[in-house]
């Protein structure tokens, strides 16, 4: 029975996406040659170049991968460190702090790319700058509201069993704090991602941006909507795989709030 | 038990000696300080013997919550100090476990796990904690609910489990904060008289604060009556109802209601600079048990 349901709520979610391709593909027939490419071509295209015995399109994601996840792991430690500090232990600081870091929050992340290029020049050092700095402002802001608005009750009725410091901040202001952890991660992945792709296009030699740009210029259309689709369903899987880690550790918060 | 109304002989357990606290008053103009003081607590004395029941009665603001505090040993006096055992106390330590007004549960801990939050923090290895829980989540009657969320359960579950917390660690001292004035009437006489089984089942020294007269007499041997600004004992009433003691069986009586309405008298009189009208005192809704007058 819950299977059953199950089925049928993604089929009902699917309905407009499927929808949406059948209409692309008789649409394509219609439009002049050159313009838009269509699904079958796409689907046809794509699995090409992912059986490819060179792996070249896989390849280029690999390297987009890996310059994606050093620059957000770097952003995860240094947003969560730093926004615990100026939420917890060092909110004197917060002051003097914050309405800087909100203005360098608001700088557009793509007129960022070029000035970065010319601080790390072109290369995995400058891009995984571009993602650090995109993914840096949601991780550090939601750290420090959650943990600057922790239940001070919590706090008090912690200590008053003895806690100490260490204590209270492993056993009270972490776990208060998770929620909103979860929530700035899960922003800055999708922002990561899109900052990658941005960068690699305007200056690389590699990765899943370059490649796209690639076919840009070779003007392989099927292959340009190919690599759209293929990086919005990357996307799509890094979103769901917050959804789930944050199902499993949110136990607590997910079922609190149904 | 260990429940034999006040007779003060040799080192009392808790003793609390010309305590005051004073915070700066909250200024009128919003986002400035002032430096004035005032003092929630001055001239503050009690001596309560082990294995007492003593409950502290006033209205709200009087500086309850503040003296509790105070003893846990979460804030600092200005003024005199408490002794344990003759002992000034230097911070929290686990002789003494607290129910703090609003049960404050971990949400992110199940039941059993929030009952062994202070284990934890004492060290005792996991196998030894869950023996303790399971104890203490049978002596409050949640067995059953050993892995449920703060979130699942009801008021009086809750509550229930945040005694059974602040009991797991053993203190000699139990330190509550106006722990049923959340749960409806029902669960409320239902969580005294478990909490009177307790005590008589544990021989806890046991603190609890209330602002409602009918739960200070129904429970404890005494009952301090705190005055307003700055706060401080203006009486200590004996209770002498019977013991083992059901809230059911002592409210109708003649004692309870002279004793009551001892209480309430002394709750009436005023500070002559205070003229708050009698209906606006904020003493819970059982002002005057009806059997009175
Ligand atoms: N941290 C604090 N800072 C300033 N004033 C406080 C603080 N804590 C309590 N007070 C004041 O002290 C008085 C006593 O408060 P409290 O102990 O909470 O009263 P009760 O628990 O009896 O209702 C109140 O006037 C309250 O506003
Ligand atoms: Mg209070």
């Amino acid at each position: 029975m819950k299977a059953l349901n199950f089925v049928k709520r993604f089929l009902i979610a699917a309905l407009p996406i499927i929808a949406f391709f059948v209409l692309w593909q008789i649409g394509s027939s219609h439009v002049p040659r050159g313009v838009i490419s269509s699904p079958e071509k796409i689907a046809k295209a794509m699995w090409k170049a992912f059986i490819d015995p060179e792996h070249v399109l896989l390849w280029h994601t690999g390297q987009s991968l890996s310059r994606i996840l050093r620059g957000y792991l770097l952003a995860s430690v240094v947003g969560i460190v730093l926004g615990f500090a100026l939420g917890t232990y060092f909110r004197s600081l917060e002051k003097l702090f914050l309405p800087f870091f909100r203005v360098c929050e608001k700088l557009n992340p793509f007129a960022i790319i070029p000035v970065f290029m010319i601080l790390f020049g072109v290369g995995d050092k400058e891009k995984i700058a571009v993602v650090f700095w995109a993914a840096f402002w949601p991780i550090f802001f939601n750290t420090q509201e959650g943990a600057k608005s922790v239940d001070l009750s919590l706090v008090r009725s912690a200590r008053s069993m003895g806690a100490n410091r260490f204590k209270v901040f492993t056993g009270v202001i972490f776990p208060y704090t998770l929620p909103s952890i979860f929530t700035g991660l899960r922003l800055s992945s999708r922002v990561a991602f899109f900052m990658m792709v941005a960068s690699e296009t305007l200056g690389a030699i590699n990765g899943l941006g370059w490649y796209y740009a690639q076919q840009r210029i070779v003007h392989k259309l099927s292959l340009i909507y190919g690599s759209i689709l293929f990086i919005t369903v990357l996307a799509i899987l890094v979103n769901f795989l917050f959804v789930r880690l944050e199902k499993h550790f949110l136990v607590w918060k997910e079922a609190a709030l149904k | 038990m260990a429940a034999t109304a006040a007779v003060l002989e040799g080192t009392p357990k808790i003793e609390i000696r010309g305590l005051g606290r004073s915070f700066n008053k909250k200024s009128n103009v919003p986002g400035t300080k002032t430096k004035e003081k005032f003092f929630a607590l001055k001239d503050f004395n009690l001596a309560i013997n082990k294995g007492e029941f003593v409950a502290i009665v006033g209205p709200s603001g009087c500086g309850k919550s503040t003296l509790l505090d105070l003893l846990v040993g979460l804030s600092k006096a200005d003024e005199g100090q408490i002794l344990i055992d003759g002992k000034a106390i230097k911070g929290p330590d686990l002789d003494r476990g607290i129910v703090l007004q609003g049960y404050a549960l971990f949400p992110w801990r199940t039941v059993r796990r929030n009952i062994e939050f202070g284990l934890e923090i004492k060290g005792i290895p996991a196998k030894e904690r869950a023996e303790i829980s399971d104890k203490f989540i049978k002596l409050v009657d949640l067995v059953g609910f050993e892995n449920h969320y703060p979130y699942e359960l009801s008021g009086g579950m809750q509550q229930r489990v945040a005694i059974a917390r602040a009991l797991a660690y053993d203190p000699e001292v139990l330190l509550m904060d106006e722990p049923f004035a959340a749960v409806d009437a029902q669960t409320r006489e239902t969580m005294q008289d478990e909490l009177l089984t307790i005590w008589e089942k544990t021989g806890k020294t046991i603190i609890f604060v209330t602002h409602s007269i009918e739960e200070a007499v129904g429970l404890a041997d005494r009952v301090a009556v705190i005055c307003r600004s700055p706060g401080s004992v203006k009486e200590v009433v004996d209770v002498k109802l019977p013991r083992p003691r059901r809230i059911g069986d002592v409210r109708n009586t003649p004692d309870f209601s002279l004793v009551s309405h001892h209480v309430w008298e002394l709750l009436q009189d005023k500070a002559p600079e205070e003229k708050t009208p009698r209906a606006q005192i904020d003493i819970g809704e059982e002002i005057l048990p009806d059997t009175v007058i």
